[in-house]
């Protein structure tokens, strides 16, 4: 990602920090508030025609094609700035992702060749849980003249609200497992709770839905579920530690920037050494989830034996890196760092809530021995 | 004798061993203590409960939302809800026409309702932390005046409230400690005129600043000798040539205010000056080294205060992560139900009964030799708490009398040892950093732990993460205290070192 040659990626790397400064930082301004900020559907339509959400989907899908590091370095590059805009491109990506690994090629095609408008071409996602998690998802699904209808409700679904189309897991009544299904989120039995407001990411969109009857399009096969979960939250959770990247990056950045201006005891901060060793510390966490984020680039896209467990490893460590990193990016701005003006606070706040995605961090760390580790080690 | 053998016998020196006093001010205190303490701290622990349930708790949220749609929000309703209760003469003492709990036992109250909302607490302990640093300048007939003030506000149904007005736009860390306040940036100056101090600066990050009626703002008449030139002032919110400037727009902590003081040719009169040069040449330590002690003084009680603060952030989120492990399961299983989450819960659990523990600790100390030594006193104590109020009205000429402000800086000042500053002033910067980390631990715990149920607004625990990083900052941040630890309580076992010096840059 940093030490790649490649001059197309290079140019990527070059827009997207260009878009990231004239776009977000603006809007990062205006944003003031926590409420979701309706001026970001123009940010997520200008991304659309950037092909943003195309790099990483392969040209039968009209993708510019699997690029896994094209797609890392735009949202390391969107979340130096806000992490918002990176945060609807993952969850729309995931989504996309999991259509694919069902072999809906085709239905795919529907959004990513037609859409015209964000909310065309965006489908929903319950990206900060894991499916069988209970309280978060309690979908079921029915059988009724060969249709299936979902009855139950999907907590904090991403893009909720924003998207017209949602993909959610349910279970099939009567059997284990889970399996996606594809819903119309205007279908009359589909209740749309108000704006989540939650610690970070505020203007990306998200609302807790309940279901009753709503007809569903199974995108796979009953049991196939976990098998499709695992896989793309593993290659997605690649793209997340890019945007924990940035969001460290962009700390670290403002962090050298304040300390540098400001003065304590006639001496510029940067100059005492304990402020100089925050500093190092943060910008050797920086460096090394730069190098981590490279090499699971690389593992993934040669389908390496271990990719899945190196994705899943690095985003664990990089989350809380990215915690640690943003924490002192505002300690060492003092007061400034804690106010909104700065900007700095966000950054802390978004790093937490990103997290969560794709479930929680300790259930996250206890599944992977089981997960992985007996394959590493055979 | 071999290499190894000369370092064993170093390391094994008894001239780094803490000193008996430094950790035993729990244990010294209690032959000291008076016997219906106890009784007063479940008194005030009830009270803080009641007000927590029929009050916080209801209204916690609603503030945090009130501030973010309309950052210029005030909450007006929530301070006269609390001055309804009293609660801010609670700790005022009865000889001054409060209600005269001890303030060796204020960490009970402002933890139980920290651990509801970490702004209402900042919000009542800054009023006290105002009034705290008043006490420290022990200018008898101010401290009487104000609290007299107060009390009869409140009686009537009014507010006045105070705030401490020290961090300026370029001098946080600068204006906390002496020996970053010559070559620091410090820009409030106090120029001496007939009659009084004639104020000129900007002082940010006042908490209450909107809502108070008495600053008690920290002046300089001399800014490039600003460590011996300090003066103490209380300016009044309707003084001519005081105004209020903005209103921070913080992360957390957004029910209480932070706020913009601005100074413009603002008259202090002489009978407003808690503390300067000149009420302090009879003492016998130097301009510099009572203006440290002054800020010993009041940082040993408000950063013991703030470690409480971080108690009570640790302990908001075990209960909040608990409850969801209660309600949640995960892989067919309740999470309480599941060995790893058992750990964590008292991990949680832990870190804030240590922290706990260790601000009780600095609580004695002050008790011991800090800003509430003289009202644990035994005789005072039980004076101050059983003689009828109408014979303390007896005492107002005495206490405006200048001979019992010079009495009591006689006693309060002088009488207190080097060793007894450090102690104070140690083990508040050491709660405070010990506390308020515990606080963010737990916090970042509780959100690993809860997933998307941490992150949304509606569960309560994002808001409880963003409360709690404020207290690793404010009262000095948490790099600053541990430097002053080293200064107060490492320091003296190898004497030759420096600290707070450009030379350790």
């Amino acid at each position: 990602m940093v030490s790649s040659d490649h001059k197309e990626l290079k140019l990527i790397d070059k827009a997207s920090v260009e878009f990231s400064r004239k776009e977000l930082h603006q809007i990062r301004e205006r944003n003031g508030t926590d409420v979701f900020c309706p001026a970001y559907n123009a940010v997520v339509e200008k991304a659309w025609e950037l092909d943003y959400f195309h790099v990483f989907l392969p040209d039968t899908v009209g993708g510019s094609g699997p690029d896994l590091t094209a797609l890392c370095t735009i949202l390391k590059n969107l979340c130096l700035e806000d992490s918002s805009l990176a945060a609807i491109i993952l969850a729309g990506l995931t989504s996309f992702e999991i259509l694919l690994a069902s072999g809906k090629e085709d239905l795919l095609k529907r959004f990513t060749m037609n859409g015209n408008q964000s909310s065309d071409f965006l489908i929903g996602f319950p990206l900060f849980s894991q499916p069988d998690e209970s309280g978060n998802n309690d979908l079921i699904a029915t059988l009724e003249a060969g249709n299936h209808l979902l009855s139950g409700s999907v907590d904090y679904l991403v893009l909720g609200g924003l998207a017209k189309k949602g993909l959610v897991p349910a279970r099939l009544e009567g059997e284990e497992g889970f399996v996606f299904f594809l819903i119309d989120l205007t279908e009359a039995g589909v209740t749309l709770g108000e704006q989540v407001e939650g610690l970070g990411i505020s203007a990306c969109p998200v609302c807790d839905v309940r279901l009753n009857s709503v007809p569903a399009l199974p995108c796979c096969l009953a049991g196939e579920g976990r098998a499709i979960y695992d896989r793309v939250s593993a290659k997605m959770s690649l793209a997340l530690s890019a945007m924990q990247t940035g969001i460290m990056k962009g700390s670290f950045r403002d962090a050298m920037d304040y300390t540098g201006m400001r003065e304590q005891g006639g001496r510029k901060t940067s100059n005492w050494s304990e402020i100089k060793k925050i500093l190092s510390e943060m910008a050797i966490k920086v460096q090394l989830a730069e190098l981590l984020v490279s090499q699971c680039c690389i593992s993934t896209k040669k389908s390496s034996e271990h990719w899945q467990a190196s994705s899943i490893a690095t985003s664990i460590s990089i989350s809380e890196m990215a915690n640690r990193v943003t924490s002192d990016g505002i300690q060492v701005m003092g007061g400034a760092g804690y106010m909104r003006d700065f900007h700095q606070e966000k950054r802390f706040r978004d790093s937490r809530h990103l997290m969560s995605a794709f479930g929680m961090q300790q259930w996250k760390k206890l599944n992977f021995l089981e997960q992985f580790v007996p394959k590493s080690v055979k | 004798m071999k290499a190894g053998e000369q370092m064993t016998r170093d390391l094994a020196s008894p001239g780094f061993a803490p000193d008996f006093d430094d950790i035993t001010s729990a244990l010294r205190a209690i032959s000291k203590q008076p016997g219906t303490l106890v009784k007063e701290a479940r008194e005030i622990h009830k009270i803080a409960r009641a007000f927590t349930e029929q009050v916080v708790q209801p209204s916690a949220a609603l503030l945090d939302r009130a501030a973010t749609d309309d950052p210029s929000y005030l909450p007006w309703e929530l301070v006269e809800k609390a001055n309804e209760w009293g609660l801010f003469t609670m700790f005022i003492p009865k000889i001054f026409g409060g209600k005269g709990y001890n303030f060796s036992c204020i960490g009970l109250f402002l933890e139980e309702i920290g651990a509801a909302c970490l702004g209402i607490t900042t919000l009542i302990g800054a009023h006290y932390l105002g009034f705290g640093l008043l006490i420290s300048s022990w200018n008898l007939r101010l401290v009487n005046r104000i609290a007299r003030e107060i009390v009869e506000k409140e009686k009537e149904g009014r507010l006045c409230l105070m705030t401490l007005a020290m961090t300026e736009p370029d001098a946080g860390t600068d204006a906390q400690n002496v020996e970053f306040m010559n070559e620091g940036n410090l820009a409030c100056i106090a120029r001496r005129i007939d009659g009084g101090y004639l104020l000129n600066g900007t002082k940010i990050f006042i908490s209450n600043g909107h809502l108070s009626t008495w600053h008690v703002v920290h002046a300089y008449t001399d800014p490039h000798r600003a460590s011996e030139n300090t003066v103490m002032l209380l300016v009044n919110s309707k003084a001519e040539g005081f105004s209020l400037g903005k209103k921070e727009n913080k992360m957390g902590q957004r029910g209480c205010p932070a706020s913009e003081l601005i100074f413009k040719d603002c008259f202090v009169p002489d009978d407003l000056v808690c503390i300067d040069n000149e009420q302090i040449k009879t003492l016998k330590r130097n301009p510099l080294k009572t203006n440290e002690q002054v800020f010993a003084y009041i940082w040993g009680a408000s950063r013991t205060a703030v470690g409480v603060f971080g108690v009570a952030a640790a302990r908001g989120a075990y209960e909040a992560a608990l409850k969801f492990s209660m309600d949640t399961s995960v892989d067919g299983r309740r999470l309480i139900d599941q060995e790893w989450c058992q750990s964590i819960l008292s991990r949680m659990y832990i870190k804030t009964a240590v922290a706990r523990t260790a601000c009780f600790e600095a609580f004695q100390a002050n008790a011991l030799h800090g800003l509430w030594k003289l009202m644990n006193h035994k005789p005072i104590y039980y004076a101050a708490r059983y003689t009828p109020s109408p014979v303390f009205k007896g005492l107002y000429g005495l206490l405006n009398s200048k001979y019992a402000t010079r009495l009591i800086r006689k006693i309060n000042l002088d009488r207190q040892t080097d060793a007894e500053i450090d102690r104070v002033d140690g083990w508040g910067s050491l709660v405070k950093a010990a506390g308020t980390d515990a606080g963010l631990e737990n916090c970042e715990l509780a959100l690993e732990l809860m997933g998307q149920a941490g992150v949304r607004r509606d569960f309560g625990m994002e808001k409880i993460v963003r409360d709690a990083r404020l207290l690793q900052i404010y009262e000095g941040t948490n790099e600053i205290n541990r430097l002053n630890v080293f200064k107060r309580l490492i320091k003296r076992n190898c004497p030759d070192s420096q600290v707070f010096s450009r030379k350790t840059v």
